[in-house]
């Protein structure tokens, strides 16, 4: 509907009247006496054959009323406004699907209360005749179904039928695999992203400024601004017990002086005090290999929570000072260990907490995996068991690495290692069980695709030059190392030159599946490199290229990335029926829980590494306050939506004018 | 109304010309125009042979001693002529337009001045209405002339004319006698077609001059006129229009008026009538001098 935002523009229409008056008080005819208009009188006669002229100029009259109309009506700024939506009801419902979500009270979820209150207020919106938007605010919110009305109202039911269809499903599956379609109905184990979703609102808000956003979740916002935020937590009364949980927030397992020391933060919320029960289990404690197995060691304690307060508990050899946040307990005897398998820590209470994604914990990493290295040499320097121990100190969170040195005149094993150094010398046939690190070889087996032609030495010594950009050569600076003499070799395409000097080689990798090896082609004592940090970095960096761990760390929280290399061509971990084939990938978890990684390494030796996945912190505060929240409104201007009409009548004043014109000029002719 | 044309250098140049009419046209006796018919002037015509009766004394006695045969030497006769001029005294050709009425008058003049010096018998015949007025009678003589022109500068150009039945009505209009001119714009609702048509048949040499005004030939107005025409009898008159005058409007006047005139021009062409459309903005000696000795009716 045609609206005018300027009425008072259309006082320019006052220019019809004066056109009017200007055609009723122009010179009517200019009287001339003629001597005949007898020819005039044949001349019309002529023109009797155009009857249009009549027409013509009333055609004239026409189009100066509609010009003078059109400017009237444009300096009233005509617009066309949209229907009036903000006069309808239109209500955007997002529901948290954080994990805190998750907290049950009376055999119901929080996420069940959100979904039934919403699905009520959604049946009346519509009832009314109002719109209504469902979103679903997990790790990536979405719009479930937008400004739903009571005519399409069976496509909001459809989803509410498959949250509510996806919520019977999990109560009835225990292992918690679940294909996308019905995870996506879920709540989540995570963090909701909250703002995220209130950006979705905002298309509703573009068509309906004055449409409501209403949020059910269970967190308490100081400042919520025009956001209608629902609390659907349970925080009980006097005479009945609200939700409450108790929660394992986070656990870490340190080695100090030969034997663990285990952190475990915990807390209560709901409950103003509470003796929380701490069970920690250490399996196959105090082993020196997977392979063995021992009893495992099963340490009790209580701890007094208070609400709201996390509270450390240390189990440890020697206590330290205790504080009201902390809280130490002491190994009895036989319960310290200096390795484990795993360790389980659960919480225990009298009676089940409303949110149990938190009770339990689990620690691995206790046992590492062995990294058998040998070290042969013809003429053995101190330089290269440096640099080994070197990364055994450096990498002892990580690998068990147990150096082997041959000593002179026994003959080196060419089997049973993961990592041969070979100095001065090579193999007749290069291990196929292990890496090998070749230090200035005076020859090489031909299967290795190598031939050393002759040395080559300097009178002066040559710094070196940086070749193909690697990780083994990752923040060393080739420029700084200095050579007085080289092996000069030969090398197939398969080989990465690193370093060179005067183009000769001095630093080859060849990483392809199972042959894995590393040369450095001059002697240490021909070059400054072992009195440079880069003679360390080296031996760390080709031992990290050659040896990635398959999952760094092993405590991670749901929808952060797990990230995952290999030493074999593909991964396998729980869950999941298709393995991982390229690397380094990430794995984003889902759901909390103990997530294995299988994997057989190029040279046939298994690998298992498992990890913990558990609830963000954050969640297990299941009463939490925050601040406020982004409000959808705050960039949005309430101002009336339209069209602007005033192009269209400016064209349509240019038509009326050039028809005008040409009429006058038809007139004139 | 002055007539500002007629002054004694204006005859005096006219003097030296003379109407030129149809030889053969009868006449009257004592005139100045030689006619087919044989005479007793010393014109030589032709020969024939002597017959009975024929006056002896006119026998060419050369001829008989040559051919032993009585030829009689035949020359040419000189007639009298009737010159009749009917001038259109309506409103159109003066009311408004002073000097279209001084044209025509002067026009009139200097053909009635050419009858006259030629010894011809000289009418002047006003037309108004459906009359033919002939104050001055016949004239004769340069005399009866100038006392004619004296009255001329009164003369007033008013009302309607009609002058098919102006002409037709005339008793004497004589028949094979000289010539006729009739002088007006032929403006006129009025069939003068059949005026030029009778006098065809009374064997009249016939003359049409139209006198045209600059404005008539090409209208120099535009816009919304109310066109009041001269021969109008009130305001409510059919003749006056209200137009708006176009470049168009003004193209399809002169079309029209160029097709009048070609109109007018096939059907004297068809019967050997001349005629002369003239504009008043040309001197009239120019007229005279070219236009009339162009058409041969001066030498």
């Amino acid at each position: 509907m045609m609206k005018l935002l300027l009425p008072l523009g259309l006082l320019g229409l006052l220019g019809i009247l004066a056109l009017i008056i200007i055609y009723i008080i122009k010179p009517n005819y200019q009287t001339k006496h003629l001597s005949s208009t007898f020819v005039w009188g044949l001349s019309l006669k002529k023109r009797r054959r155009v009857p249009i002229s009549r027409i013509r100029n009333l055609l004239v009259f026409l189009c100066q009323i509609l010009i003078l109309t059109g400017i009237g009506l444009i300096l009233a700024q005509p617009v066309i406004f949209h229907e009036n939506e903000a006069d309808k009801t239109d209500v955007v419902v997002i529901v948290d699907c954080s994990a805190s979500m998750r907290a049950e009270w009376n055999g119901q979820t929080r996420f069940e209360r959100a979904v039934e209150r919403a699905r009520t207020q959604c049946n009346t919106v519509m009832g009314a005749g109002g719109y209504v938007t469902l979103i679903l605010a997990n790790e990536t919110p979405q719009v479930l179904g937008s400004r739903v009305s009571m005519a399409n109202r069976s496509r909001l039911n459809d989803e509410f039928r498959k949250i509510e269809d996806a919520i019977d499903q999990e109560k009835g599956n225990t292992d918690g695999i679940f294909d996308e379609e019905t995870r996506a109905y879920l709540c989540s184990y995570g963090i909701a992203n909250i703002s995220d979703a209130l950006e979705l609102s905002k298309d509703v808000l573009s068509n309906n400024p004055n449409a409501s956003v209403v949020l059910y979740t269970d967190t308490d916002y100081i400042a919520p601004g025009r956001v209608d935020v629902i609390n659907v937590a349970e925080k009980g009364s006097a005479d009945q017990r609200g939700e409450w949980n108790a929660a394992i927030l986070n656990a870490e397992a340190d080695l100090q002086d030969g034997y663990y020391t285990l952190t475990v933060d915990v807390a209560c919320y709901g409950m103003d005090q509470l003796n929380l029960g701490l069970e920690v289990t250490v399996n196959n404690p105090n082993t020196y290999d997977a392979t063995e197995t021992a009893a495992p060691i099963v340490i009790s304690t209580q701890v007094a929570c208070s609400r709201d307060r996390e509270k450390r508990v240390i189990f440890c050899v020697n206590r330290g000072t205790e504080t009201d946040a902390t809280e130490y307990v002491e190994y009895g005897t036989g319960q310290s260990f200096f390795s484990y398998s795993s360790i389980h820590i659960r919480v225990t209470a009298d009676d089940i907490d409303s949110y149990t994604a938190d009770d339990n914990f689990y620690l691995y990493g206790g046992q590492k995996e062995v990294v058998r290295v040998e070290y042969a040499s013809t003429l053995p320097n101190p330089f290269v068991n440096t640099a080994l121990e070197t990364i055994q100190r450096a990498l002892a969170e990580r690998w068990d690495i147990q150096i082997t040195e041959v000593q002179q005149g026994v003959a080196p094993a060419y089997t049973g290692f993961d990592f041969y150094v070979f100095e001065h010398f090579s193999p007749n046939e290069i291990p196929v069980d292990g890496v090998v690190f070749l230090l200035d070889p005076a020859d090489v087996p031909i299967t290795t695709g190598l031939s050393i032609l002759g040395q080559k030495t300097y009178t002066q010594a040559q710094f070196l030059e940086s070749g193909a950009a690697s990780p083994v050569t990752d923040l060393l600076s080739a420029s700084l190392i200095s050579v007085t003499r080289i092996n000069q070799m030969r090398y197939s395409s398969d080989y990465e030159v690193l370093w060179s000097c005067n183009t000769d080689p001095v630093l080859l990798v060849r990483n392809e599946g199972a042959e894995k090896l590393a040369i450095l082609n001059f002697s240490v004592h021909y070059s400054n490199i072992v009195t440079l940090p880069e003679w360390s970095f080296l031996w760390y960096n080709l031992f990290n290229y050659f040896f990635p761990p398959t999952v760094e760390g092993n405590a991670f929280e749901v929808y952060k990335e797990i990230p995952v290399n290999a030493r074999g061509d593909r991964v396998n971990y729980s869950g999941q029926a298709d393995p991982l084939t390229v690397f380094p990938t990430v794995v984003i978890p889902t759901q909390p829980g103990t997530y294995t990684f299988d994997l057989v390494t190029y040279f046939g030796k298994k690998s298992q590494t498992s990890v913990f996945v558990k609830t963000p912190a954050s969640e297990s505060n299941i009463f939490s306050v925050e601040d406020g929240l982004d409000d959808p409104y705050g960039t949005w201007e309430f101002s009336d939506s339209y069209d602007d009409l005033i192009l269209w009548f400016a064209a349509a004043l240019l038509a009326f004018l050039f028809l005008e014109y040409w009429l006058q000029g038809r007139q004139a002719k | 109304m002055k007539i500002t044309c007629l002054n004694d250098a204006f005859f005096s140049r006219l003097e030296t010309l003379s109407l030129n009419l149809r030889s053969n046209l009868a006449g009257y006796f004592g005139g100045k125009h030689f006619v087919k018919t044989y005479g007793q002037t010393v014109e030589f015509a032709d020969f024939r042979e002597y017959q009975l009766g024929d006056d002896i004394r006119r026998i060419d006695w050369n001829l008989f001693s040559r051919f032993e045969k009585y030829f009689l030497r035949l020359f040419t006769d000189e007639r009298q002529m009737q010159v009749q001029v009917f001038l259109d005294c309506s409103g159109s050709m003066g009311k408004e337009t002073p000097g279209k009425a001084s044209y025509a008058v002067a026009a009139a003049a200097a053909l009635g001045f050419l009858a006259v010096q030629s010894m011809d018998k000289l009418t002047f015949r006003f037309m108004r209405g459906n009359v033919s007025e002939n104050p001055f009678g016949t004239i004769v003589g340069k005399n009866a002339f100038f006392r004619a022109m004296g009255a001329l500068q009164d003369l007033q150009f008013d009302g309607d004319v009609d002058i098919e039945t102006c002409v037709t009505q005339v008793t004497d209009t004589g028949d094979n006698n000289g010539i006729t001119v009739i002088i007006s714009d032929f403006f006129t609702e009025s069939d003068w077609k059949k005026a030029v048509d009778y006098l065809v048949y009374k064997k009249r040499q016939v003359l049409l001059l139209q006198v045209l005004t600059p404005d008539e030939i090409e209208p120099a107005y535009d816009g919304r006129v109310h066109m009041l025409d001269s021969e109008a009898v009130d305001v409510s008159d059919p003749k006056n229009m209200k137009l708006t005058i176009t470049r168009g409007m003004q193209k399809a006047y002169a079309e029209a008026l160029e097709e009048y005139m070609e109109e007018m021009r096939a059907f004297c062409a068809k019967r050997g009538v001349g005629i002369i459309s003239v504009s008043t903005e040309r001197p009239i000696e120019q007229v005279l001098f070219g236009e009339l000795l162009k058409t041969g009716i001066m030498s």
